[in-house]
């Protein structure tokens, strides 16, 4: 103090400063460049964090690390609303979920192999409960099924044996290695591209029918799917069984899960309102058999 | 006025036809090539790119064969249209609202309707005024242009400077599911045409490269020699890559160093070390423990003065973080533990040493395995500790079998590296006066790894393990053998109120197969030092339930500390 004290003392006799000069606050701005060219935004050393660049969903690489989540607020990547209704709410971490179970690790050979459960917890970012699993030197996360509990091992095989496995829960095999009636999830709809279907809490499908090379299973909808038989599917129900149940309380805690609330503006009931009654859509085939004409 | 718009991304045969009718392109840019007798002539013609403030003067305008004339509809226009907006503003005729037409001003916004001005000028200044309203669209939209121009693209998030911020949909990953199956063709909108200099490889190409520097608007030069500074920056040091590398091996070694958390705690450990394990301390530790001559008088209190002052007394606020405490507790309880050097003097013969780096190498089933890295601290002796078991009860674990874990690996959560050498060193010089590793000491670092008391035990078991390997290898040699003298390290952990004691016998060093002799440890696990403790009370309904201090003290740990502490020496 006493030395700035000092140093303006000085500054004042100076021809060159008046004494209003000396007691101008000096701004916390620092003079930049940027100011002068009347360029909005400062000029950043380090990579400036924005909503819109997602690439950090991108990563090439497979880690079992919690990634911090950067809230879109529903905006896609040209910066528009593409999802009304998201905002806000609690501050989320997002883990890559391994959906391809058939996933070989790196420097083995292909072969059923064999994972121990580490643990299962919560997700944000689905409503079904997910699981870390080991095996060999890698961990991975997948999504847990209905009893899948610490210390269970379970087994991943992509044979097809000429008789049915007895498979059990959270195993996962070929859609074509399973008995006829088997409840499964996290179903894929071609080969080796990931698990997209029934990966919700508490939702299950059933193999129906095994036909030439494919399988019809009924989706949670009752809707009817056909895939190859090579497509993997887990064994079991999604874990979370109860979530449909769970009694949010309050509106706030929507907000806290990241929901805006509806529009208050009283809007007339239209088609959307009332019981429809509408024939199941057909059956949706994963499967390019070939037809008659194209022989 | 019509504006041709090209995308250069996605390139049709339309544009085809253009470019062979004499447009030259360099990324992201038009380059004309305007014949001599050409270049002053009055007639231009515009091709504008889509994002408007990207557009270059003088290199715009390009005279077009008729053909493209006809294909592109480009109204001709003089030189001086082309130039930027400011030039625009010097010498156009701005007609005010009132000689505009009703209609503009019913219409209510500021816009200047073609139409209406037609009228307003009338049928003789028709071609005029029409390029006036040409003019004054141009400059209307031209704020919006500039504000669209300093938002768009790089510039809207970034600045100026830094990476440019991806547009469009996300790219695919090898973990990305949603999208087409394996082997299908991309959607449109996730594929990439091929570079326009891939697509025409008869364009002629303006880079940079004769400028020697990099100029935004021309294109990169396919191959741009790197500049090299001619004398060695530590800062800008960019290390070959691992491959390349001089201590590059094709077999991986897996490291265990301080931050890594065995998965499966003292199992994966044990195996790893090939050790047996015992539950509970040696009888030798027990004797001096349950020994009442080596206490001394009020050793309770001074113990939890010494807790209050590694808790309350240490730091002004209300209870002293975790990673400050933790270390402050050890160094008093050493303290205490050095007092008794005026009970037995050859206590002085001991040294503690802060995160010295220990290394040593083994190979265990032809597994590569090393522990490397500083921890905590040593403390050193100018003596070796005696063996603790006998050798009958070393020949007797060759019996033991080693637990396995299967399905998961042991070399689980190690670090696995390809560039390593092999080293086997203690961390002290070869003349150190106290040259044998006494016990090992753990608190932690900091709270932000939360190390759970299973992998605290892993890694004083790896770490005790790494001390007493490399002093056999530099008592012994690198041969694996028996040893005839077992080398003994202890550890102790702690993370400030539960404390972890291990006792680790070396026999052998013949570590690759899984039978024969085993080292042997004892574990002593989660002792608490004191159950609560607190520095304001816990207050229920005006009733205090739990004083201020420490609650639930248990002296038998602290004695655990004196008895590693004073083993070796009573």
């Amino acid at each position: 103090m006493t030395l700035s004290g000092l140093i303006q003392t000085f500054r004042s006799l100076l021809l060159s400063s008046s004494p209003h000069l000396t007691r101008i606050p000096v701004s916390s701005m620092p003079i930049s460049l940027a100011s002068q060219l009347q360029i909005r935004h400062e000029i950043g050393t380090s990579a400036v964090v924005s909503a819109r660049d997602m690439l950090w969903k991108c990563r090439t690489k497979y880690t079992i690390k919690p990634i911090p989540l950067r809230k879109t607020g529903g905006r896609d990547h040209t910066g528009r609303i593409s999802v009304h209704g998201i905002g806000g709410g609690r501050k989320q971490c997002y883990r890559m979920i391994d959906f391809r179970r058939l996933n070989y690790e790196e420097g083995t050979e292909p072969g059923p192999f064999d994972e121990k459960v580490v643990q299962v917890r919560y997700d944000p970012c689905r409503s079904a409960d997910i699981a870390l699993v080991a095996g060999g030197k890698r961990k991975r996360w997948i999504i847990a099924t209905e009893n899948m509990e610490v210390g269970d091992i379970i087994k991943t095989s992509g044979h097809i044996g000429r008789m049915a496995v007895s498979a059990k829960e959270g195993d996962a095999y070929p859609v074509g290695a399973l008995p006829v009636g088997t409840l499964i999830n996290n179903l894929e709809s071609h080969p080796g591209k990931g698990a997209q279907y029934i990966r919700a809490a508490g939702t299950c499908g059933v193999l129906l029918r095994k036909v030439s090379g494919t399988a019809i299973i009924q989706l949670p909808s009752k809707r009817q799917m056909q895939v190859l038989e090579t497509c993997m599917a887990t064994v079991g129900r999604v874990s979370n069984i109860d979530h449909n149940k769970q009694i949010l309380g309050k509106a706030g805690r929507n907000r806290w899960l990241g929901k805006r609330p509806s529009s208050g503006l009283w809007h007339r009931k239209g088609g959307w309102a009332g019981r429809k009654i509408r024939p199941l859509p057909p059956m949706k085939s994963y499967v390019n058999l070939p037809t008659p004409n194209a022989r | 006025m019509l504006v041709v718009a090209l995308r250069f991304s996605s390139l049709s045969g339309f544009i085809h036809s253009v470019w062979n009718s004499g447009f030259q392109m360099s990324s992201g840019l038009l380059t004309p090539k305007v014949p001599a007798n050409l270049a002053n002539s009055e007639e231009f013609w515009e091709v504008k790119s889509k994002t408007p403030g990207r557009t270059k003067p003088g290199v715009t305008g390009c005279p077009l064969s008729s053909f493209a004339k006809g294909l592109l509809r480009v109204k001709p226009r003089p030189a001086s249209y082309w130039t930027r907006a400011p030039s625009i503003t010097q010498h156009l005729r701005l007609p005010t609202r009132h000689a505009l037409g009703a209609e503009t001003r019913q219409n209510g916004r500021r816009r200047f309707p073609q139409r209406a001005v037609r009228v307003a000028a009338g049928p003789e200044a028709h071609g005029e005024e029409e390029e006036t309203a040409g003019r004054m669209l141009a400059l209307q939209r031209a704020p919006k242009r500039a504000w669209r121009g300093l938002l768009c693209g790089q510039r809207r998030s970034k600045g100026l400077y830094g990476p440019k911020p991806h547009r469009g949909p996300l790219p695919r990953t090898p973990l990305t599911v949603r999208g087409p199956p394996p082997g299908a063709p991309l959607p449109w909108y996730l594929r990439k045409p091929p570079p326009v200099r891939e697509q025409l490889p008869e364009l002629d190409v303006v880079t940079y490269q004769e400028k020697m520097y990099f100029v935004p608007w021309l294109a990169k030069p396919a191959s741009f020699p790197e500049w090299e500074r001619g004398w060695h920056d530590p800062r800008k040091h960019r290390s070959p890559p691992a491959r390349e590398m001089p201590a590059y091996k094709e077999q991986p070694c897996f490291l265990c160093n301080p931050r890594s958390r065995l998965q499966e705690g003292v199992k994966q450990a044990l195996w790893l070390t090939k050790t047996k394990l015992v539950e509970g301390l040696p009888p030798q530790i027990l004797h001096i423990m349950n020994d009442t001559a080596h206490e001394w008088e009020s050793q309770d209190e001074r113990v939890q003065n010494a807790i209050s002052h590694a808790l309350f007394w240490i730091s002004t606020e209300e209870l002293t973080p975790a990673e400050n405490y933790c270390s402050v507790l050890l160094e008093d309880l050493l303290h205490l533990c050095r007092m008794m050097t005026a009970k037995y003097p050859s206590l002085t013969k001991r040294m503690v040493a802060q995160d010295h780096k220990v290394a040593a190498a083994w190979q265990r089933e032809s597994i590569l395995l090393q522990v490397r890295g500083s921890y905590g601290k040593i403390l050193n002796a100018t003596s070796p500790l005696q063996p603790i078991a006998s050798k009958d009860e070393i020949l007797a674990t060759e019996n033991h079998t080693l637990e396995t874990f299967y399905p998961i690996a042991p070399t689980i959560d190690l670090q696995e590296v390809n560039v390593y050498e092999i080293k086997n060193d203690t961390g002290f010089r070869e003349g150190y006066p106290y040259p044998y590793p006494h016990t090992v000491y753990f608190a932690p670092h900091s709270t932000k790894s939360k190390r759970k008391p299973e992998h605290l035990r892993a890694q004083m078991m790896m770490f005790a393990f790494g001390n007493a390997l490399a002093k056999a290898k530099g008592l012994y040699g690198d041969e694996p053998r028996i040893l005839d003298e077992p080398i003994v390290v202890q550890s102790v952990g702690t993370d400030g109120q539960c404390f972890q004691f291990l006792v680790f016998q070396l026999n052998t060093t013949d570590l690759d197969s899984s039978n024969g002799v085993k080292n042997l440890a004892w574990i002593e696990t989660d002792q608490l030092l004191y159950e609560d403790a607190r520095s304001c009370p816990e207050i229920k309904k005006k009733v205090v339930v739990k004083p201020a201090g420490i609650h639930g003290y248990h002296p038998d740990t602290f004695k655990k500390f004196l008895a590693f502490y004073l083993h070796g020496i009573v």
